[in-house]
Order: C-alpha cells, then structure tokens, then sequence
C-alpha cells in the first residue's frame, strides 16, 4: 500500500493542484464573494430598492458618491427612481444568479440522465434520443429561449424552462459521449459480470464518471445562463418589473447613456461581466485539471 | 577486441515533481562496443527506458539530465546543440518503440516516411530512395516490398508495423539501435520471427544495440551481456549467460526465481515479498532492502557498484563471486 | 477436462459450451438504416471472433485457454462469463443457460464471476475498494448490510490486503494489489467458475509470481473451478490441469497440460511452443528459433477449411476444403487428449 493518509481522496488531490493557479483561486474567491454578498443583500444594503416608499425622487440620476437624503453615500450613483445603484446591482445579482442556479441544476440533472441513458441502453432508444437533441442543438440557444419566454410569457419559473430547454442538450450530449467511452471500459464489464443492476450501473458507476467533462460544461452553461437571462430580461421577455434582474437594470439605464448618466447602466453590466469572467476562469483551471491529456 | 561505441559514465536523470525529486536514472555506467548486443532488463519504474531516452538527448520537462556523460565514438552527446544532436538521431543511432502504431504516422504511406528518414540525412534521388528503402523493407521481412511502399500504416498488421518501424530505424545504418520493448506487444510466434531477424541484421549490419526490456527470456535470446537495473541503478551487469546461470544480486536471484519455468507445476513460486520503493526521496539505504532476505545493518547504506573484472554487482552480500 | 462424445460421465460438467460461436458485426448507424430502408446493399464486416467452440468444465478443474492476440480466447471468456451472448450455440451452468433469452439478454447466474486483465481498469476509479468488493454481494444478498464490513475484511484478507484497505480508492494501490482487489471482488460473490482473462499479463515478473502464488492457493483452500485465459505457455503449463489451444476462433487442441506440452498433436501447437523464448544459460552460439511463417489471417475473411493451413508446413489438399473435427480421429483419444487436424503429428 502506497503510504498515502486516509484523507488523500481524489477531491483532496484535485483542490490541492487547482489552490496552485492564482488566477483560478482569485476568481473563485471573487465568484464567492459576489455570490455571498448577493444571498446577504437584505441585510447589508443601505435600502431595499424595491421597497417603493423609501425611494425619493431628489436623488434620482445623482452620480456615485453623492450623499443621498437617507444620509448614506450612493457609492455607484442612483438610477432615475433614486434607486441606489449598488444596492440595486446586489438585489438583481441575488435573482440572476438565483434564476441561472435553478436552471443549471434541472438542466443539468436532466440532460445528464437522459445522456447516461441513451449510452447505457443504446439502440433505438439512443438513437431517438441524440437525433432530437442534435436537431434542438442545431438552432442557436437564444432563439429557442427567446421563443418559448415568448410563449410563456413572464416570470420567475417560465424564464426556468426556457433557459432549461435551451441548455439541457449540451448537458445531455456531453455526457452521452463520455459515457459512452465509460461503457466500453473493464469495470463496466466488470459490474455486467457481477451482475449490477441498470440502475446501479447508471448512476453509481457510469455517472460519476463522467462528472469531470460534466463539471467543466456545468461552468461554462451556468455562466451562459446569467448571460442569457440577462439579455432575456433586457429585452423584456425575463422576469417582471417588480423582481429585476441585473439585465433590466442595465435596460433602464440604457436610455441615459447618451446624456453622460453612465453609471445606471455600466455597474450593472460590470458587475455581470465580472462574474461571468470569474466563473469561466474557474472553469478553465478546472477543464485543464481535468483534462488527461495536460496531466503532468 | 573490438574497439569501444558508446560510453555511459555516471549518467543521472530526474524528474522534478511537484512532490520532489524523483530518480528515474541515477549514475548509470556501462560501455557498448561495435556490434554488440546488451540487454538492459528491468521492471517497470526501473528507469530502464529513460536511460535509452537519456542517451539520445530526448528527455523533456520535467526530466533533466542532472550529471554524467554519454560518449558515442568518443564525441560527448550530453549538452551537445540540438541541431548537431538532430544528425546524430536517426543516423549514428535510431529507436524502436514498443508500440509501432504510436511511432509511425497514420496519415502518410510508408514510403514517404522513409524517403523523409532518408532525406533528413542525405539527399538521393527519388528512385535510388525507393530503391533503398525497398531494399532494408526487403531485409526486414517484408515480402513484394517495392509495390507496399504505397501501403499506409493501418493496411499492415501488428507485426509487419513493428518490421517497418525497424526498417525505418536501419535505413541509415546507424551504428546503434535503441530498442525498447520491441517486442511486447507482438504474438509469440510474431515475436520469435523478428526476434530472429533483429538478431541477423545486426550481425550482418555490424550494428551494436541495447535492448531494453522485462522479458528475461527474450533477452536472453539476443544479447550477449546485461545489464540489470532496479530503482534507477544498475545492481548487477556482465555477460548475458554467466548472469543468468549464476544471479549475483538477490534481486536478480529472486527475479530469475519467480519465472514459472524454474519451479515444478503446480508448486508455489519463489517470490520476492512487497514492491520496489517510490523514486521519490529514496533513502541512503539500499533501494533493494525491504525487500531482501539476506539484508543487515550493512544496507542501511547505500552498496556500490563493485567490479570483479567482467562482472558487476551493487550489494553488500553478493551472492558468489571475488569483488572489490 | 472430457470430450462430450466419448464420455458418459460429462453430466458431471459444471460448466459446458456447446457449439457456441459469436459474430460482431458493427452496428448500422442512423444513415445506414436509411440507406437500407431505400434498398441499398451495405457491406458488412463481420467479425467471426468464436466459431462453434464446445468444452466442459469440472468442479475443480483449472482450464488454460491458449491463444496468439485474435484468436477469440477473450470473447469466448466473456461469453462463459455472460458478459457476451453467444450468437449461436448455447452455455449452460448446471444445465442451466448462463444468460437470458431475447434480443439483448441479461446475465441470470451469480455464479460465475470474472477477472480482467488490466487492474487499472477493471475497478470503477471513483468508488472505493470497500464499495468494489461488497456492492454486489449486498445487491443480490449473499451477506446484510450489518455484516458487509466484516465480509469484505474476510475477502480482503482472502487475497492478502490489509482490512483498511478497503476505505482506499484504486489509484492508491499498486498493480498488483489493485489485481488483488479484483480478485477479491469476484470471490465475494462465492463463484462456483472463476473466468481470469490474462489475470498476470501486465503485471511485471516479481509481482506476477506473487499473483500466481495466490491463484494456486485459491485453488486448493476454495476448490475453485476456473479458466485461464493467456497467451504465456509458461503460466499456463504452471497453472493449469488441462489446456485447450484456439486458432482463429476454433479450439483445434484439447488434453491435460502436461500431455499436449510435451507430446503436441496439432502442428500449431508445436510450433507455438517451439517459439516460446526461453532463458538462454549455456553455450555461445546464436540462438535459432522455430518461428511459425506468416501472419494470423484476418477473422474478417478466415480462411476455408482448417484455418492453419496457409501457415502450416503439413497441409495438403483436404485441409483447404474441409474443417477438421474431433471427431475426426481414427482411435479414440487417450486420456482426453484431442485434436482437430486432417494430419496429426506423432
């Protein structure tokens, strides 16, 4: 036995070589922190942005710095309601990010069976299942979401299945191609021999296997998903007024751009930039990881 | 006495990971003259073929040739240019490799790989290079040779990938073949065949080889001295023959032991307990110690390699033997 | 091992294949069941890896099956494990089919287990040893989940591993520990056959002794019944009570190990084991092997009538037209020693 401790799981081994990029690291202590800070927003804004009563109209359109009739300093400005903007940038990240989380999730969860699936049984069943994910995948992502939020008009769960259906097929044919890769490997004759049941093979041998390839998609589509929910909402078609996110932020500062009022529009959309940026680095430090042609 | 080929002195190469150094070669010494066959014999994690890789300059990042000299003809190869070193690889001395479908370039037909083998060289017609290589395909084994020039890789088997990777490897005449494991991945009786034939070329070439692999047996039907190594060293060298009749060296002993055809059907096989030691941060102590039965407070420090005239041997309590 | 036609005791084999072969031909993709569908003839390469093998195996028995890389020994392996159905032909545990029937049958006995050959990739990576060894004795209920632990102990150390060996995952073990583990798998399932594909072929000298060592002692202390699968005469001769020798798909030589090593009926066979290399000693003269001429043909297009006869130095006109059988044989075989050859040696 090599004389390794108990704790040296690959998890272990696998943080251990990502803590040594300082790029990924600093990305994933910004992805973090933005994150945090958007679950913690009701309790460290100044003002609830959309507590409509708090709002005065005096300090609509000040730019960042200025000191507000509530006595605060509006570090980024106020938008044309008053609104102050970082507060505003906080709430609207909680729900973008809320909304992306979610979206991932079931797509996630969903393609990656459904991928597992089709690898496992091949077949008819295969077959049926990679044509109609290869037709969805052959019309852009926006133009689905844009159509079916479209169809079902706004809010928070019909944004979720139009993201879902315009996401799931990555997830889906990522994983059909490493599990079928995983199929054709001894321990899967192995666990036929034994016999294991489908189920068992599927999801505790098959699966996790694929996690690697997986958790690179993962990355890139939920950093895609705040981007599409964005340009959703900027275009009127996400979530309603009363719920903004950070795309309608950027949306209604839109019109002072031209008037020098940048700042209603630019923080918002840095704000999403950053993350964005910050998640794909993650990502990247991670596919390298996990890419067997980079290992040492 | 035939006059002296290649000469390794103290050769040392290291790999620097990320959790230390690690020694895949450390101070290995051997000579090679003309038209010699020697055998270098190891398992796996020996350091076996990076010590053929060492000596063609062809060990990259994180491997480093940390100390020793390589003297082909008395000419140092060790920090030699890398263009100076691109004449010497494939001319004065050429590589086979275990697995000819990584070696060989899919894409291109026989033919034109060998004219580019050629070409890298010398420059000769296009006619007289088909000549030729139709000629060394022809030594090789391979029948109606002019016509298969056109042939791609993937239209020839196992076997016949392997015979046109050798005659790649003699197309200059070089003065050395390295071989690693040329024949591991073939069938036995594929094996035998080129075997047999690596054996006559280099009888009727003049050329000397090293023949790296773990296979004892096949070594043993080729060369006429080994060498043997275990964690990065040499622990006992000397004709081929001597050596296996008379193992120096526990390791050597125990290894020669474990083979099924030294024990009666049936019967347990003499075995040598645990498994070699990891490269990285290797003690003073002999690397063989934990390992050994006739181990004592002696190995705690490291033996070195000890020379009874032909033979040699890297242990405290050698077998048999007058060393000094 | 007994011959099926001269031996009224062979109720007694536990394992029997009759008549099996196995095609692979490569799935038509999506395009091509179109262009089937419109009428157009699709060349099929089909692959005839196991043609009509028959053999028993007795309670207690260790068969070699010996081969060149091709010859189907690994398929016919799988197909004995249930992991391949046969494509015709049948295999029976106990006179009970190894496998479901149906367009894609399940494997239906526990009974049978399997060793693979490459250690580092016959053990699910992500699961630890624990889990390997216990999740399909508790699958199918050979022990309860309050005494998994100590089952997989008992097995662990079966094989020689430690007990904490089980809370580790794969790659913090050795090839030849990782072998155990795989090993240990297949035991705690309680087989009645254990197939080993190649079980020591990448494993390096020393510890190949150490594997075969355990093997030989699973075999007397378990009075396990087990094929062996490889392409090293040597292990084999050590290992095994009978050899069986397959060509391109066909057993052609059958008989107790010792008997077909050093009295060869099949002239493949000796020429098989005259290319052995074997440790030179003695003596300073160039070393001359018997090499067998040619290549092993395509199983794409086998050759008709007896597979050898484009290699073999005693073909004549019958062995390119007719299949040679066991049957064939003019006095029965002594001692269950077979072969399958027009022109048998000695």
């Amino acid at each position: 036995m090599s004389n390794h401790k108990q704790a040296d799981t690959p998890l272990r081994l696998f943080w251990n070589e990502f803590r040594s990029s300082h790029i990924a690291l600093a990305a994933l202590v910004v992805v973090v922190l933005i994150i945090t800070l958007a679950v913690l927003a009701p309790w460290i804004t100044p003002q609830d942005p959309y507590e409509l009563s708090k709002l005065v109209l005096m300090d609509a359109r000040r730019p960042p710095g200025f000191v507000g009739s509530a006595g605060f300093i509006h570090w980024l400005g106020t938008d044309a309601q008053g609104r102050d903007i970082l507060s505003a940038i906080l709430y609207g990240l909680r729900v973008s990010i809320q909304i992306s989380l979610t979206a991932g999730f079931i797509a996630f969860s969903l393609g990656a069976t459904l991928g597992a699936v089709a690898a496992y049984f091949g077949g008819r069943i295969e077959t049926l299942i990679m044509r109609i994910i290869d037709l969805q995948l052959s019309f852009p992502a926006i133009l689905l979401a844009l159509v079916l939020a479209a169809l079902l008009g706004q809010g928070k769960w019909p944004l979720i299945t139009a993201l879902v259906t315009a996401q799931y097929a990555y997830f889906a044919r990522t994983t059909h191609g490493a599990a079928a890769t995983e199929r054709s490997k001894d321990y899967i004759e192995a666990a036929l021999s034994t016999p294991l049941s489908a189920t068992r093979v599927v999801f505790r041998h098959i699966l996790p296997n694929c996690l690697p390839p997986l958790i690179v998609v993962s990355t890139v589509q939920i950093a895609n998903a705040i981007a599409l929910e964005a340009t959703l909402s900027f275009l009127g078609l996400g979530l309603p007024v009363t719920e903004p996110s950070l795309g309608m932020l950027i949306a209604n500062g839109f019109q002072y751009m031209l008037s020098g009022r940048y700042w209603i529009s630019i923080y918002p959309g840095l704000a999403l930039i950053v993350l964005i940026v910050a998640i794909n680095l993650v990502g990247d430090q991670v596919r390298d990881q996990l890419n067997p042609r980079l290992k040492r | 006495m035939k006059k002296i080929l290649l000469e390794v002195e103290g050769l040392s190469t290291h790999f620097m990971t990320r959790n230390g150094v690690l020694k895949a070669v450390n101070d290995v010494s051997f000579t090679l003259h003309e038209g010699e066959i020697i055998g270098l014999v190891g398992e796996s994690g020996s350091g076996k073929s990076v010590t053929g890789f060492s000596i063609l300059g062809l060990v990259d990042a994180p491997g480093q040739i940390v100390a020793g000299s390589v003297r082909l003809q008395g000419r140092e190869l060790i920090g030699m240019a890398e263009p100076e070193l691109r004449t010497v690889r494939g001319r004065e001395i050429s590589m086979v490799f275990q697995d000819p479908s990584t070696t060989l370039n899919p894409v291109l037909s026989i033919g034109t790989q060998m004219r580019l083998a050629l070409a890298a060289h010398e420059t000769v017609s296009r006619q007289a290079a088909d000549t030729r290589c139709a000629d060394v395909l022809n030594k090789v084994g391979i029948p109606d040779a002019a016509r298969r020039l056109d042939y791609f890789p993937h239209q020839f088997s196992g076997g016949m990938r392997q015979r046109v990777a050798i005659a790649i490897a003699l197309l200059n005449h070089p003065k050395l073949i390295i071989c690693d494991e040329p024949t591991t991945a073939l069938d036995v009786s594929i094996q035998a065949q080129i075997l047999l034939q690596m054996k006559t070329l280099a009888q009727d070439f003049g050329t000397a080889m090293i023949w790296i692999s773990h296979d004892l047996s096949t070594v043993s039907s080729v060369a006429s001295q080994l060498l043997v190594m275990y964690a990065g060293r040499i622990i006992e060298s000397g004709p081929a023959r001597d050596l296996l009749r008379i193992p120096n060296h526990p390791y050597t002993h125990g290894l020669l032991g474990s083979l099924p055809e030294h024990a009666r059907p049936g019967q347990p096989l003499e075995q040598i307990p645990g498994q070699m030691p990891s490269l990285i941060d290797l003690g003073s102590e002999c690397a063989f110690l934990s390992r050994c039965t006739k181990s004592d407070s002696l190995c705690h420090t490291s033996p070195t390699l000890r020379s009874d005239g032909s033979r040699r041997v890297r242990c405290h309590h050698p077998i048999a033997g007058d060393w000094h | 091992m007994s011959v099926a036609h001269d031996s009224p005791t062979s109720d007694h084999a536990l394992l029997r294949v009759c008549n099996a072969s196995k095609q692979f031909a490569p799935s038509l993709s999506f395009g091509d069941h179109i262009a089937v569908w419109l009428g157009q003839e699709i060349d099929q390469r089909i692959v005839h890896a196991v043609d009509g093998v028959s053999l028993t195996l007795h309670r207690g028995e260790v068969l070699g099956l010996v081969g060149e890389s091709g010859c189907g020994k690994s398929t016919l392996g799988r197909m004995m494990a249930g992991i391949y159905p046969a494509s015709q032909g049948n295999i029976r545990l106990d006179g009970v089919p190894v496998m479901g029937a149906g367009k894609k049958p399940l494997k239906t006995t526990t009974r049978i287990q399997m060793v693979f050959q490459d250690p580092f990739a016959s053990l699910d990576p992500r699961v630890r040893v624990g889990e390997t060894i216990g999740e399909g004795p508790l699958f199918h209920g050979l022990v309860n989940a309050a005494d998994l632990k100590a089952y997989v102990t008992h097995w662990l150390e079966t094989v020689g591993l430690p007990a904490e060996a089980a809370d580790r995952f794969p790659h913090q073990f050795s090839g030849g520990q990782r072998q155990r583990v795989a090993i240990a798998r297949a035991l705690a399932m309680q087989p009645d056959v254990l197939i080993c594909d190649e079980p020591v072929a990448s494993l390096d000298v020393s510890i190949q002794a150490q594997i075969i060592n355990l093997f030989l002692k699973l075999k007397h202390e378990l009075k396990l019944t087990m094929l062996f699968i490889s392409h090293d005469l040597g292990v084999i001769r050590h290992i095994t009570d009978n050899i069986a020798i397959m060509y391109l798909g066909r057993i052609v030589e059958r008989g107790p190990t010792l008997d077909v090593y050093e009295n060869p009926k099949h002239p493949y066979t000796r020429a098989l084991l005259d290319s052995i290399p074997r440790l030179v000693t003695e003596g300073d003269e160039l070393v001359v092997f018997k090499a067998i001429d040619g290549e092993l043909p395509s199983p794409l297009a086998p050759p008709p009538g007896c597979h050898f006869h484009l290699r073999c130095p005693h073909a004549q006109e019958i062995c390119k037209t007719r299949v040679p059988d066991f049957e064939d044989q003019p006095s029965p075989p002594v001692s269950g020693h077979d072969v399958a050859c027009h022109f048998p040696l000695g």
